[in-house]
């Protein structure tokens, strides 16, 4: 440590070349734990659950046909030749899918007209919860019962509904069990009953703040335009998908409009996010790695010039190891200036970032975790500078230049 | 043509004042060709530094043709160097990375020539040293007498009223040096003034005047030892 | 004198050359990355219809009921019975109704399996109002508009798919299982961003096929999730006339005004319509209506992504990082020639001779670097295209505009972080350095 103090008066008699590092250092620390931050934060996006089974299961969207009081029939025709299939496990209707990015949004009020929460609205029959593989987790799952056909947009009826946990949570914040049985109003201010909450089943908006808010209504929308969701057996997901094409396209004047699985569904949600995330990630490596060559560069730089002094010191009396020590300090001292400077730069960009894009600011383990992986990167590209300097004769102190 | 009165230099640092050069008077006519002598570490080097407006003196009046050089911008200074100053060194501050043709251009680049009497310049000095066949060599391609002829070229290209020359043949076996010597001579004789430092005794009587100094201190000695000589 | 720094530039860069190639290497590095996420950015935010895009505007009228209020970017879409209004109100130069639908495609005479097309729905001021280049024919004239005639124009690539590519007008389309005939085909044609139709399919081609807006109504054709179709309020029937009598927004309505009293005109013209349907019963929400420019529907619609601008700024950064780095092997390059500033200054050069010759140096390896950047850009561009397979490639091709300022980018920026360089070099006294060289 007796080194420290001749370290800092060269280093502040140098100014220029130290202070590029240090400015370095902080710039590559502040993106970093950043771009850190806003990639985890991305990775927990994708690996939130949709709900539902996500390996065997598909969907379908595709035409009915005819006049609207024969699209019920119509419907009924399609879902019980698709449910024959030897492949296929169960079909539901669906108005909407999970991630689809397209749906119907909904408000979600306590009493008629007066707006408590956002969510989506999901019309589907009775087998939701056996064919999506949702998780019942309080009430009672919709029965045969509960279910209407209409031709149209089913949202005007009053009927027993399932709601996500989410929205069960938010009903009743003491005890969401209590939701159960509650009364809601949609946008169409006609009272719904709670039957049964399930755990999760996102909405079609991945980056929609109300993802999670969700409503399972038993309607049966004969549209001239349908989703089928569909669950195969377990490994047959594209043997399914093959046999319920050909069932559909029997009928004359079929058309697919989309055919998809649920993790293709899941993958094209995320593709900005996943495009980003590689960009951050590029962007991460491409500074560790500038930065690391700059600290090795300039370590080279300053060994070369010092050479003379290097081996006075050696000749004076100087060990490998101290002379060793004296570069490895000297780089902990810029790096070390360097974070901090770059750790409150990093709060404030964080800050910013957090008020432009709305991200979460970064988590303080991840700062501390930051400085100490930059520590040792600096620490590792002076090293070796630091053992040629080391390896700095004695006798080139006596040898004329 | 050089007027120094009451010049002296010293160096300042933070707690040190080192007197490099004690108060002297000297003045210089066109056309001289003055040995500065002493031993190493006397100030023979500042003194040249100073009178070839390298560096600023510290008390006194230097009048270089008849201006008073303290009042001069670096900028003038520059300019002053490059068309009335030839400077030649001891270790002949070649760029290696240069043939002779652009050495003794560097100077030239500086003023206000068209490319043909650049050309013109370089190729007189290059003959005057008898160099004209290489100039497409490189400083590392020939000898050490040789090189220190390119510098001179370099010194003469532009023409100038005085060449400041520190320890020219300091580097050189004595042939080498002799060859050097006769070469700065011929150049006086064409009326251009030569200020030589050298620790060389011998060298220093081939001067029409030779000035010493001696732990700063300058002092001249009788002219006529020149003239006897000569 | 230029030309002589160039040249000692040169000599410079081969005497240091691994000193030199890392400063490339840097600078380059920089400029590819800043570069390549620039492009992607500024190809997102180009002007669409450079020509006139201050005089077209989105017309949004918040025709919902009291106590709806889910934020604006649930406006660009109007009502159909909104839309019927206003369109004749004479005072625009064009209007041009956007919808779409999705339909089966044949080219009755030649193919067996109809293929799933896009249908973009409109009318004949599409074609006037945007300036679309035709290969063959033309667009369709008012009256089929009024007709709603069954006709189509097709795209220079679905008349390739339907027709090989032959001049297909006067031909028919089955559409669905009715025919269409061909009117007219377009050229290669492309508005970037495609700021018309949907915000996720702003970077996408144009869809397949166009047919009248009034068609689509007449032949009662849903559309689908090609609109943005906002209910607040349900309506009763179940037919095509209740859904089209509905609050539905899902018509978007673009209109050309040629000049600011026009636009005061129109704004006039819509707000006294709002406050007429206020008196009905409708707007009860509020009186808000918006002429939007097409780059104020741009910000608006957030058509160029905050990922895309968060990437600049990153890049950015990294430059900056590049740049220090480099900064510091100048100081190590300058240091190394000491030696030769001080033989300069003594034969004359002036401190501005030592200061233009290192900006030349330093310019020489920053439009070195910028080439190298402009190389290393075209890399990073096929990655983003890669990347972002969901964009329209034509998003990752740099322009001459683009190649011209990475050069100058790339200069300017080796340069500036050269000045404190530059200056210290300056500085070396020219007396210190001739004892050895």
């Amino acid at each position: 440590m007796k080194d420290l103090a001749p370290i800092i008066k060269t280093l502040l008699k140098a100014k220029a070349s130290p202070f590029l590092l240090i400015l370095q250092i902080a710039i590559t620390f502040m993106v970093m734990v950043n771009a850190v931050n806003m990639l985890s934060e991305r990775s927990k996006n994708m690996a939130r659950p949709i709900g539902v089974d996500e390996t065997n299961s598909f969907y379908i969207q595709t035409n009915l046909q005819g006049e609207s009081n024969a699209l019920g029939a119509r419907l009924d025709e399609d879902l019980v030749r698709l449910r024959a299939l030897p492949s296929v496990q169960g079909v539901t209707p669906m108005s909407a899918i999970p991630l689809e990015a397209w749906g119907r949004a909904t408000l979600i009020n306590k009493e008629p007209a007066k707006v408590f929460e956002y969510g989506a609205y999901f019309a589907v029959d009775e087998s939701v919860v056996e064919v999506l593989g949702l998780n019942l987790i309080a009430g009672e799952n919709l029965s045969v019962e509960d279910v209407y056909t209409l031709p149209m947009d089913g949202i005007d009826l009053s009927t027993n509904i399932l709601i996500t946990k989410a929205v069960a949570q938010s009903l009743s914040p003491d005890d969401w069990q209590q939701a159960v049985g509650m009364t809601v109003y949609l946008s169409n201010d006609k009272p719904q009953q709670v039957k049964g909450v399930v755990e999760t089943m996102q909405g079609p908006w991945p980056l929609w703040y109300g993802v999670e808010f969700n409503v399972i209504s038993p309607l049966r929308e004969a549209y001239n335009e349908v989703r089928y969701f569909v669950r195969a057996k377990p490994g047959l997901r594209d043997e399914a998908m093959e046999q319920v094409l050909e069932a559909l396209l029997k009928t004359p004047g079929r058309m697919i409009e989309k055919a998809k699985t649920i993790e293709t569904l899941k993958f094209e949600a995320y593709q900005s996010d996943r495009a980003t995330s590689k960009l951050l990630i590029g962007v991460c490596l491409g500074l560790l790695i500038v930065t690391g060559l700059g600290i090795y560069g300039q370590a080279r730089f300053s060994v070369n010039r010092r050479k003379r002094q290097i081996g006075t010191r050696r000749a004076l009396g100087a060990s490998k190891g101290q002379v060793m020590r004296f570069f490895m300090l000297e780089n902990a001292v810029v790096s070390l200036t360097g974070l901090v400077i770059g750790f409150i730069a990093a709060l404030s960009l964080s800050e910013q970032f957090s008020q432009h894009f709305g991200l979460t600011p970064v988590p303080l383990p991840y700062l501390l975790s930051g400085m100490a992986a930059l520590f040792v990167l600096g620490q590792l590209s002076v090293s070796y500078p630091a053992l040629q300097a080391s390896r700095v004769e004695p006798a080139i102190a006596t040898r004329s230049a | 043509m050089l007027k120094m009165t009451g010049l002296a230099k010293v160096y300042l640092t933070s707690d040190v004042k080192t007197q490099a050069l004690q108060p002297f008077n000297l003045s210089i006519e066109q056309g001289e060709f003055v040995a500065v002598i002493g031993p190493s570490g006397s100030g023979k080097t500042t003194f040249l530094n100073i009178a070839g407006l390298l560096e600023n003196h510290s008390e006194g009046v230097y009048e270089l043709d008849g201006k008073d050089v303290s009042t001069l911008s670096d900028k003038h200074k520059s300019a002053y160097r490059n068309e009335k100053i030839g400077f030649v060194f001891q270790s002949f501050n070649l760029i290696p990375e240069l043939n002779l043709y652009d050495n003794i251009d560097m100077p030239l680049r500086y003023r206000k020539f068209t490319a043909k009497e650049r050309d013109e310049r370089i190729m007189k000095a290059l003959e005057q040293v008898g160099l004209a066949g290489r100039k497409n060599h490189y400083p590392t391609q020939l000898s050490g007498g040789q090189q220190q002829r390119v510098a001179i070229a370099r010194a003469i290209a532009g023409s100038p009223s005085v060449i400041f020359a520190d320890e020219p043949t300091g580097n050189l076996d004595s042939k080498m040096a002799q060859g050097i010597m006769s070469l700065l001579q011929d150049i006086n004789a064409s009326g251009t003034s030569i200020i030589m430092v050298t620790h060389d005794n011998e060298q220093a009587q081939q001067a029409q005047r030779i000035v010493q100094i001696k732990d700063g201190v300058l002092s001249e000695d009788a002219p006529i030892l020149a003239q006897a000589i000569a | 004198m230029f030309s002589y720094y160039v040249k000692l530039a040169l000599i410079s860069f081969k005497r240091t050359p691994l000193l030199s190639f890392l400063m490339v290497l840097l600078i380059a590095m920089g400029i590819g990355a800043t570069m390549t996420t620039f492009t992607v950015s500024y190809m997102m935010s180009q002007d669409p219809l450079p020509s006139k895009s201050d005089r077209v505007f989105s017309v949004q009228m918040d025709s919902r009921g009291d106590g709806y209020d889910w934020g604006e970017s649930s406006l660009a879409e109007i009502t159909y019975m909104d839309m019927q209004n206003v369109i004749n109100s004479g005072i625009p130069k064009h209007h041009v109704v956007i919808s779409a639908v999705s339909t089966m495609l044949k080219n009755p005479q030649q193919q067996t399996q109809a293929i799933k097309s896009k249908v973009r729905t409109t009318n004949a001021d599409f074609f006037t109002m945007f300036e679309t280049p035709f290969l063959f024919g033309s667009g369709w004239d008012e009256q089929a508009d009024k007709q709603a005639q069954q006709v189509i124009v097709l795209t220079k690539k679905s008349n390739n798919r339907f027709f090989n590519g032959e001049n297909s007008v006067g031909r028919f389309l089955q559409f669905g299982d009715v025919l269409y005939q061909v009117v007219g085909v377009l050229d290669d044609w492309q508005l970037m961003p495609k700021f018309y139709g949907v915000k996720t399919e702003a970077f996408s081609e144009p869809h397949d096929v166009f047919i009248p807006f009034n068609t689509q109504v007449k032949n009662e054709l849903m559309v689908g999730n090609l609109v943005n179709n906002t209910c607040w309020k349900s309506y009763e029937g179940d037919d095509f006339a209740a859904f089209l009598a509905s609050e539905c927004m899902w018509v978007v309505l673009w209109v050309e005004l040629d000049n600011d009293a026009a636009r005061e005109q129109y704004q006039a013209y819509i707000d006294r319509y709002a406050q007429q349907q206020r008196d009905h019963g409708r707007f009860a929400n509020r009186i808000y209506n918006r002429l939007v420019d097409v780059k104020q529907y741009l910000v608006d619609e957030e058509i160029v992504s905050d990922d895309s601008k968060m990437a600049v700024w990153l890049s950015v950064l990294f430059l900056i990082v590049c740049l220090l780095n480099c900064m510091g092997l100048m100081m190590a390059k300058f240091h190394g020639k000491a030696g030769e500033v001080g033989l300069r200054r003594a034969v004359g050069a002036s401190k501005q001779h030592i200061v233009a010759q290192f900006s030349v140096e330093l310019a020489v390896i920053g439009f070195i670097g910028g080439l190298v950047g402009l190389i290393l850009a075209q890399f990073g561009l096929a990655i983003a295209e890669n990347l972002y397979n969901y964009l329209h490639a034509s998003l990752m091709q740099m322009n001459l505009i683009l190649v011209l300022s990475t050069l100058l980018l790339a200069v300017l920026v080796s340069c500036t972080f050269g000045l404190l360089p530059i200056f210290k070099a300056s500085l070396t006294q020219p007396s210190s350095q001739l004892k050895s060289l």
